[in-house]
């Protein structure tokens, strides 16, 4: 397969803090999972990947074209469909004006082509019948469907989205997945997340970041079998184990090294994440910058 | 709608009706619509008649209709001064930019109203004309103003090419309107159009010092610059002005040659305006 993400020692600085430190990332078609804590510099990975933000150090090649160059970067974004942590809506448009005047920005200049297409994306996230609806009357959830469906304008070949399911109900995020396993097909996906259920559900490759530098890379399976051997429960909670948590049976669920006599449990994906997290003296729910 | 009638559209027509309404002649076309509005059995019958595809453009249609963003004033102003559709809701996409250009706009027709005295009007223009290109530059460049926020950055359409757009857009409009108000004053003459080189020489000037630093801190500067180039020489010259310097052929040479410095400059060196939070 094609590499359509190729990046070498990717640095950012931001003053004295290294929001990304060396970081390499080699992406072909197909999903991918960014996971790791706030501050971990995923945001920064991916407004980078969007060649809205430079980085200090690095190569960077994307769709085979270099984004540092003008022309590169011009070819790069008619290939490019990109969701921001916060996309910043006009609040005054309509869900089908903002998704109109960004695909006006997308250099669809025929009018008709423009407007069928914009239906298709409002339509692929559920939203047909909010086309007309201010952005402001709209739920958080709804507007993170708007920002979805502009991502999703002209069939992008790397599609980027910053937490995508953040806002996003249980059953919303179903179809998520489902919109997501249809109108990306064929595509490089870069997924930032929170969600290992998302991840597991999703991806075919996952990347760890932690403290801006990639700590694992692998598929989501393999994510998980980090843990393997070195999950167990038991009632009371165990002073020994690397992170512990009151699971949804009542139990505490454990991870590190299990006592003699402990019966293991199968790791999920979200162990091995947390086991990496831990094993790196970083919280998973770290704000660090 | 739920009636029928004593008669029925023949299927003949019906059909040829519902294959294409342009294939039938207006009359009978005319005749079998109003009879379709109420009559439900024929309404029902022409549905089976027509093509699927026919029926998916058709909804299509009126889908586009329905759907269509709403032109705003702006939009529609300039669309009158020949912007298209597309660049003219770029350019109006941003709220501040869209009621200061409107303001400016609507300021130069009241004054050129309200001023009885061709004379007046005349230096009014001279004067202020400069200004509002140069304003539209600087609003354009002014951080967060960007509707699409961060999304829109990685537009091909987008940063630069984006301000600049709205920069082009709302300056030119604003040139052409300038210039349509001091011609349709009475007796006028080319001299009444002497603001236009200034106009384009503070602009595109912003733009050339954009390069070196904030665009809207190099237009204030720029139009600071202007008044009080206009102040010292009118203080140096005790003549109206129109008589200037600035506005007679020196003055416009100058301008000139300022435009076509900054063109150059502004071509060669686009790649470090900055805009939007500096981001890039």
């Amino acid at each position: 397969m094609t590499t359509t993400v190729d990046a070498r020692s990717l640095t950012k600085r931001y003053g004295a803090l290294t929001a990304l430190d060396a970081v390499d990332v080699a992406l072909e078609p197909g999903v991918t999972g960014l996971l790791g804590p706030n501050g971990a510099g995923k945001t920064t990975l991916l407004r980078i990947l969007a060649t809205v933000l430079a980085p200090d150090d690095g190569e960077l090649t994307l769709l085979g074209e270099r984004p540092q160059d003008a022309d590169g970067r011009l070819a790069i974004r008619r290939h490019l469909g990109y969701l921001p942590q916060e996309p910043g809506f006009h609040r005054s448009f309509t869900a089908f004006e903002f998704v109109d005047y960004v695909a006006i920005l997308k250099e669809w200049g025929d009018r008709a082509a423009r407007h069928d297409e914009v239906r298709r994306v409002l339509a692929l996230v559920g939203l047909q019948d909010k086309a007309n609806a201010r952005i402001r009357e709209l739920s958080g959830g709804m507007r993170r469907r708007v920002g979805v469906a502009q991502a999703l304008l002209g069939r992008p070949m790397l599609l980027l989205l910053d937490e995508p399911t953040a806002g996003l109900d249980p059953e919303q995020r179903l179809r998520f997945r489902e919109l997501l396993g249809t109108a990306a097909a064929g595509a490089t996906v870069v997924l930032s997340t929170h969600q290992t259920d998302d991840v597991a559900a999703l991806c075919q490759r996952v990347l760890v970041l932690l403290e801006g530098r990639i700590h694992f890379s692998g598929t989501p399976a393999e994510l998980a079998s980090l843990a393997d051997g070195r999950v167990w429960s038991s009632a009371e909670r165990d002073p020994t184990a690397t992170l512990a948590w009151v699971s949804a049976e009542g139990l505490v669920r454990h991870i590190g090294t299990p006592p003699s006599g402990a019966t293991t449990q199968p790791p999920t994906v979200e162990d091995g994440y947390l086991l990496l997290c831990g094993e790196a003296g970083v919280s998973a729910t770290e704000d660090a910058a | 709608m739920s009636t029928t009638t004593p008669w029925h559209v023949r299927d003949e027509v019906l059909a040829r009706y519902g294959a294409d309404p342009r294939g039938l002649d207006e009359v009978t076309a005319a005749s079998a619509e109003a009879h379709l509005l109420a009559c439900d059995r024929c309404r029902q019958r022409v549905a089976k008649a027509t093509p699927d595809a026919l029926l998916a453009d058709s909804w299509d249609a009126i889908a586009d209709v329905v759907d269509r963003p709403r032109r705003t004033l702006v939009e529609r102003v300039l669309g009158v001064l020949g912007v298209s559709p597309s660049a003219a809701r770029l350019a109006a996409a941003t709220p501040r930019l869209q009621l200061a250009w409107l303001g400016a706009v609507v300021a130069v027709a009241v004054a050129v109203i309200a001023a009885g005295d061709r004379d007046e009007v005349g230096n009014l223009l001279l004067a202020l004309a400069p200004l509002l290109p140069l304003g539209a530059v600087a609003l354009a460049f002014l951080p967060g103003e960007e509707p699409g926020g961060e999304a829109v950055l990685a537009a091909p359409i987008s940063g630069l090419s984006l301000v600049l757009h709205r920069s082009i857009a709302v300056s030119a409009s604003s040139i052409l309107a300038l210039l349509i108000a001091s011609l349709a004053a009475q007796d006028a003459t080319a001299a009444d159009a002497a603001w236009l080189l200034p106009s384009l020489a503070l602009a595109i000037g912003a733009l050339a010092l954009g390069t070196w630093m904030p665009v809207e801190r190099a237009a204030l500067g720029l139009g600071a610059g202007w008044i009080a180039a206009l102040v010292g020489v009118h203080l140096a010259q005790v003549a109206p002005i129109g008589e200037l310097v600035l506005f007679q052929a020196p003055g416009q040479l100058a301008a000139l040659l300022t435009t076509s410095a900054a063109i150059a400059i502004a071509t060669t060196r686009r790649d470090h305006l900055s805009l939007l939070g500096g981001t890039r």
